[in-house]
């Protein structure tokens, strides 16, 4: 790997990293503050930048499926004809222009919020499946899942006053217990992403599975 | 002098800990062999990435839904590492390897992983650039467009790997559904149960960034991965003081000022 593609770009994260780790645990100037101001700025070009790259790629692979009359090429020529009018309406009149928020309430809203709900039948579909008592574990969880279901809905109070004592007990000691320590583990394992990527012993920019050592 | 933000010292000492660990168990991994214990989600890949070979379909891999510019990005880089271990093993076998993305901020990184892999494994003719493919950065229209994928390409295995949202089980279950083999991992205990009874194998919280690290087998990796088992031992022992003092009637907080 040559100093452009590891050395440079590794020193210069290293150094942001520090830039950005120093304003969250020490009271800093106000020149540091506006750097990390600007590097979130920097970060919102680079983003916008890799939506159109993103955009290219869409225009590439429809645009080759049109071409070559490949299987269901007439949904292709429909989402482009979506994507070039939503961004030609974006740029004639702006995000907040009539026709472009017509689009925007009116197909995209709608449709998003139908494939949304759809996925309550899907999480009934995964129930099913999970709630079958195959192992020990599976029956645990069909128990604890089915109180809470009748924890969760009014019959369940009649046909067993208790069980507004025990669903509570389960949610706040074993669950919370569980919930905790997932979180904690979880929580060292993203500082050490970070303090591996300031260490340079993260293969970011390394060839995939090659030896990270001397990145740096 | 006010020499920490306030509330920010423990934290600090925290993530200092870390980092010099994390230098020091690497060294040591260099010279010494550290034994790694398998974990099942690894073997789970290779199964997948087999059964495809086999049945002659082709493999998706989903990289989550963080992107590189977004604070939650550590379990972006994990499941690019997994992607990475992913698409040498694809290329190696001759597995097609579709890669469907709704992060724009990865895309251009994921491309250049999948085309390295398959360098790396001597068949850089063999990749082809339009099957990494950025959908939509919209949640919904990705899960529709990956749902349909799904059913046009016959797809062999689907591995879900990274931080999702409630389209996760949309996605999952339609793999189900169609008895494709699934590999999920996900950091986030909200998405878990969609994996759960969805997925062949499930990759749980930490063992997401374990198996990124896993992947690799470099000292990098396993002084990486030996620096968290020692922090969550350090953890463990500081939960268990804190019991104790509590018990004697001494709580941690006021010990600590916190």
């Amino acid at each position: 790997m040559s100093v452009w593609q590891n050395k440079i770009p590794g020193y210069l994260m290293s150094a942001i990293i520090l830039i950005l780790v120093a304003e969250f645990f020490f009271p800093v100037p106000e020149v540091v503050q506006s750097i990390n101001s600007e590097l979130q700025t920097f970060t919102a070009i680079c983003a916008a930048f890799a939506m159109l790259l993103g955009s290219a790629n869409i225009m590439k692979v429809y645009g080759s499926r049109v071409i070559k009359r490949s299987s269901n090429w007439e949904y292709a020529v429909l989402l482009l004809t979506f994507l070039f009018t939503t961004i030609g309406f974006g740029l004639l009149e702006g995000t907040g222009g009539t026709y472009f928020k017509w689009l925007y309430n009116n197909i995209q809203v709608p449709a998003a919020a139908t494939v949304y709900a759809i996925i309550g039948f899907y999480v009934v579909f995964a129930a099913y499946r999970a709630f079958r008592a195959r192992t020990l574990e599976a029956s645990i969880l069909l128990v604890t899942g089915f109180l809470t279901l009748m924890w969760g809905s009014s019959i369940g109070h009649v046909i067993w006053p208790g069980i507004g004592q025990v669903v509570p007990w389960i949610v706040d000691v074993p669950n919370t217990a569980g919930f905790r320590g997932y979180k904690i583990a979880v929580a060292i394992a993203t500082v050490a992403v970070g303090s591996a990527l300031f260490l340079h012993k993260q293969a970011l920019f390394q060839k995939a599975g090659s030896s990270g050592e001397g990145a740096a | 002098m006010q020499i920490f933000n306030e509330g920010r010292a423990l934290a600090f000492i925290f993530v200092t800990t870390l980092t010099v660990l994390l230098y020091y168990l690497t060294e040591y991994a260099k010279k010494n062999d550290v034994p790694l214990r398998q974990l099942a989600a690894f073997e789970a890949i290779s199964e997948g990435v087999g059964r495809c070979a086999e049945l002659g379909r082709p493999l998706v891999i989903h990289c989550g839904q963080r992107n590189l510019d977004h604070p939650e990005v550590a379990v972006t880089l994990s499941a690019l590492e997994i992607l990475s271990y992913v698409a040498k093993l694809c290329a190696e076998t001759g597995v097609r390897i579709i890669v469907p993305t709704m992060l724009h901020t990865a895309y251009p990184v994921q491309v250049e992983r999948v085309r390295e892999a398959y360098m790396e494994a001597g068949v850089p003719d063999a990749f082809n650039e339009n099957d990494v493919r950025f959908l939509s950065p919209h949640h919904q229209v990705y899960a529709t467009a990956v749902m349909s994928l799904f059913e046009r390409e016959n797809v062999g295995a689907n591995i879900m790997v990274g931080r999702w949202s409630g389209i996760s089980m949309a996605v999952a279950e339609t793999s189900a559904r169609l008895g494709i083999f699934g590999v999920g991992g996900t950091d986030q205990p909200d998405n878990m149960p969609f994996f759960i009874p969805t997925m062949d194998y499930a990759i749980i919280g930490e063992e997401m960034y374990a198996l990124g690290a896993y992947v690799g087998k470099e000292p990098r990796d396993i002084g990486n991965i030996f620096a968290k088992d020692v922090m969550k031992l350090v953890v463990i022992g500081g939960i268990l003081l804190g019991v104790v003092l509590a018990l004697v009637g001494i709580p941690l907080s006021n010990v600590m000022g916190i």
